[in-house]
């Protein structure tokens, strides 16, 4: 079993070799792709990202530089009347250019002394614009200072409940007007909930959804602002600003921003649904990201530069979280990569790559297995090829040194019956009468038709035998030298013979002469009862074209043969007529019909009886000399 | 004197068949007989049976069959041209088979002529005529050891 698996490993080692290679390059390839989509997505969503948190900033600011524009509104005018107040907001066209500015508006500091003067002023602003009044500011009660939303735009249902609202009676706005205060600076409050219209199914008109406020200090004219005490005592009031988180953000992360990202951006750094400003698909997602990498992330937290910070997750859960300073507090956002946002794009190609890799290495496996087990096949054919040939080389050296004995030992009684019946024709002839002798004259005539009876079967296992020398070979010339032998032969016989000219061939001439020497000589032999006889050599052009191969013939107008038998005219000591009536030992066609088969060729014959005969032969197509000749069979004898 | 024929044949037959053609033909030369190639070989050198045989006598021609027992005819015809007193010996080839290595073989191995002997006896018979003819008549061998 173990031998069994060696054997197969080492047969196919190559195939094997060709698969781990090709399989390694595949995944090194996949690793390669993989890393370089994984990179592609991060940079993606790193662009998208700082552009986002880019947009954020510049929004900010602009919400700053739109409460700058009102502070200046101040040192201009002694003091700032409610209708250049609106006139300056409908001037920056707040509500199409600034998204998510629910309202702008100015909080005067009023102090207990001034509170009488300053409600009634707004309770004319009030009935100027058809209001009723209630307690003007609000809520209620003595403190030492108060903090009421003077002007507020746009006007409309949800703004005019700002009016009279002092804020700084809550922590956040208070921290945030402190701020402001001793800064000079723009400051946003935490999280907080401002007034906003509703929603459309409601039904009711007021909503409070989440926003930040800003507050912008405005001093008083001409008083020193240098030192904190300096400008506490200066305060005039606060240009403020109402954001709603939600359309802000929402206006913000439109379109351009890949969809398959959620941004969510808390107050602070502490990314819990209590902070949660802006969520952009409804499902948090910090919470849980941080509790799964919350080291990486808060160790990250430690950039105040407002750039993104903290490592992303890796994949599938691209994510970072950044900080934004918005008037002087931070907003934190986080980002995700959505599942889509890799299938997005070429994510699929790393799976691509995987695949096709695989089945390019089968594939390669298969083909390099295959080639080694044709391999293998053909050896052991070769190795079976070359013991066949062995073996066959055995037998005919058997046959060889078997025809070497016929040839020799089977003569020699022969020689000795001759020999003997001769010397007793020649010294005792007188003591035989006529009938001793015409015995002893058959004995002879026997041996004699033995010996060439053993002769012909050496012949004809010659053909068999040995080495075929393929030269080039001229049937026309080879059919005149045999008839010109025949006729010298029997000089008494009158044939007409006539060849074809110009009939070559490649192959053995020893072999084809044999051939001829055959078809001819019977020729000769069954024409000599005609007084005019007619032998021919030829090639039959019709035959020839209808087999595609040329047909050669030797014809005569001898006594020819009854088809009946034509099957039994090729086989050794097959005779159709009477040993009297002609001479032969019948293995003239079994010769010749060899020598044709050994040139890869067919013979038939046609005749009849007192109507001649033809014998028709080819030769292995491509044997006829036109014009290459073919390249030299090598047969091992 | 004339000067011996040297017949190397291991068949009596074939013998008794070749001196008649030989008596037919009238050639009287006598005629020693091997019947094998130790003997033709102890003969031709001096050696075995014929020890103290005078070597100055060598045979006018040597008709040699190539089926012989112990040493065959072409180690016999290797060894009468390998050795000095006989390397010019004229040795003809008389023969059953037509085996076209034997020819080959036997010319290769240096031998004047190669004869096949017929079965037909009348054809033995003028084979070995013009043989005699051509072998004690008209052929002039240099003189032996000479």
């Amino acid at each position: 079993m173990l031998r069994a698996v060696l054997g197969h490993l080492k047969r196919a080692a190559t195939a094997y070799a060709v698969l781990l290679g090709a399989l390694a390059l595949t995944l090194l390839a996949y690793y390669y792709v993989q890393q370089r989509v994984e990179n592609e997505a991060r940079y993606r969503f790193d662009e998208t990202v700082t552009a986002a948190q880019e947009a954020i900033d510049r929004r900010m600011n602009s919400y700053v530089d739109a409460m700058l524009g009102a502070r200046g509104l101040f040192p201009a005018s002694e003091s700032v009347e409610r209708e250049e107040w609106r006139d300056y907001v409908e001037g920056v066209n707040l509500e199409d250019r600034y998204e998510g500015i629910q309202a702008i508006g100015y909080v005067r500091y009023v102090s207990p002394g001034e509170k009488d003067a300053f409600e009634d002023r707004i309770a004319e602003t009030f009935s100027d614009a058809g209001l009723q009044s209630g307690p003007v500011v609000q809520p209620d009660g003595e403190r030492s200072g108060y903090y009421p939303v003077t002007f507020v735009e746009p006007f409309n249902e949800v703004n005019e409940n700002l009016l009279g609202q002092d804020r700084y009676t809550e922590p956040a706005h208070r921290d945030a007007m402190d701020r402001a205060r001793d800064t000079g600076e723009a400051e946003a409050t935490a999280k907080v909930y401002v007034f906003s219209e509703a929603s459309g199914d409601s039904g009711a008109s007021l909503a409070l959804v989440p926003g930040i406020v800003m507050y912008l200090p405005v001093y008083k004219e001409g008083e020193p602002t240098e030192t904190v005490d300096e400008r506490r005592s200066a305060l005039d009031g606060f240009v403020v600003c109402y954001l709603t988180t939600g359309e802000l953000f929402q206006d913000i992360f439109e379109e351009p921003y890949e969809p398959q990202i959620d941004f969510e951006v808390y107050d602070g750094d502490d990314l819990t649904p209590g902070n949660l400003l802006y969520e952009d698909d409804a499902v948090l997602r910090a919470g849980e990201a941080l509790g799964r990498s919350a080291g990486s992330v808060s160790g990250a937290i430690e950039e105040a530069t407002g750039l993104p910070i903290g490592e992303p997750d890796g994949p599938p859960g691209l994510n970072r979280s950044g900080k934004i300073e918005v008037a002087g507090r931070e907003l934190w956002v986080y980002f995700e990569a959505l599942p889509g946002f890799q299938v997005n794009g070429q994510s699929r190609l790393p799976l691509f790559v995987l695949l096709s890799g695989f089945a390019v290495s089968l594939l390669l496996f298969g083909i390099t297995f295959m080639l080694a087990r044709s391999r293998l096949r053909a050896e052991k054919a070769g190795q079976d090829l070359a013991e066949a040939n062995r073996e066959l080389e055995a037998t005919n050296k058997e046959l060889e040194s078997f025809s070497y004995s016929v040839s020799h030992d089977l003569r020699a009684p022969l020689r000795s019956i001759d020999g003997f019946s001769q010397i007793l024709l020649e010294d005792y002839a007188d003591e035989l009468d006529e009938e001793g002798r015409d015995y002893l004259g058959r004995v002879r005539a026997s041996s004699q038709r033995m010996g060439r009876l053993i002769d012909d079967l050496l012949g004809l296992s010659r053909v068999t035998r040995g080495t075929m020398r393929r030269e080039r070979v001229s049937l026309s010339a080879l059919a005149e030298e045999v008839a010109e032998g025949l006729r010298e032969a029997n000089p008494d016989r009158r044939v007409e013979f006539s060849a074809q000219r110009g009939l070559e061939v490649w192959g053995d001439p020893r072999l084809l002469r044999v051939a001829l020497v055959n078809l001819l000589g019977n020729a000769w032999k069954f024409t000599e009862k005609e007084s005019e006889a007619r032998i021919t050599f030829g090639m039959d052009e019709k035959l020839s074209q209808r087999s595609l191969v040329p047909v050669y013939y030797v014809r005569d107008n001898g006594a020819g043969f009854d088809m009946a038998y034509a099957d039994k005219l090729f086989g050794a000591f097959q005779r159709l007529h009477a040993a009297d009536e002609f001479e032969g030992t019948g293995i003239g066609l079994a010769t010749v019909q060899r020598v044709v088969r050994r040139h890869g060729g067919q013979i038939w014959a046609e005749g009849e009886v007192g109507g001649g005969a033809t014998f028709y032969f080819t030769m292995r197509p491509g044997a006829r000399l036109d014009p290459a000749p073919p390249r030299e069979e090598a047969r091992a004898r | 004197m004339e000067k011996v024929i040297l017949l190397i044949e291991d068949n009596p037959d074939d013998e008794l068949l070749t001196r008649r053609a030989l008596k037919k033909n009238n050639i009287c030369n006598e005629v020693v007989v091997a019947r094998d190639g130790v003997e033709a070989l102890d003969y031709l050198f001096g050696t075995g049976a014929h020890e103290g045989r005078d070597l100055g006598e060598m045979p006018q021609v040597v008709l040699l069959d190539l089926k012989l027992p112990k040493v065959d005819g072409l180690e016999v015809l290797r060894r009468v041209r390998a050795d000095n007193r006989t390397r010019l010996l004229p040795v003809v080839i008389l023969t059953s088979s037509r085996e076209q290595q034997d020819l080959v073989d036997g010319y290769g191995c240096g031998a004047n002529s190669y004869i096949r002997k017929p079965v037909d006896f009348a054809q033995f018979v003028e084979a070995v005529r013009q043989l005699g003819l051509y072998w004690l008549i008209l052929n002039e061998t240099p003189r032996a050891g000479g």
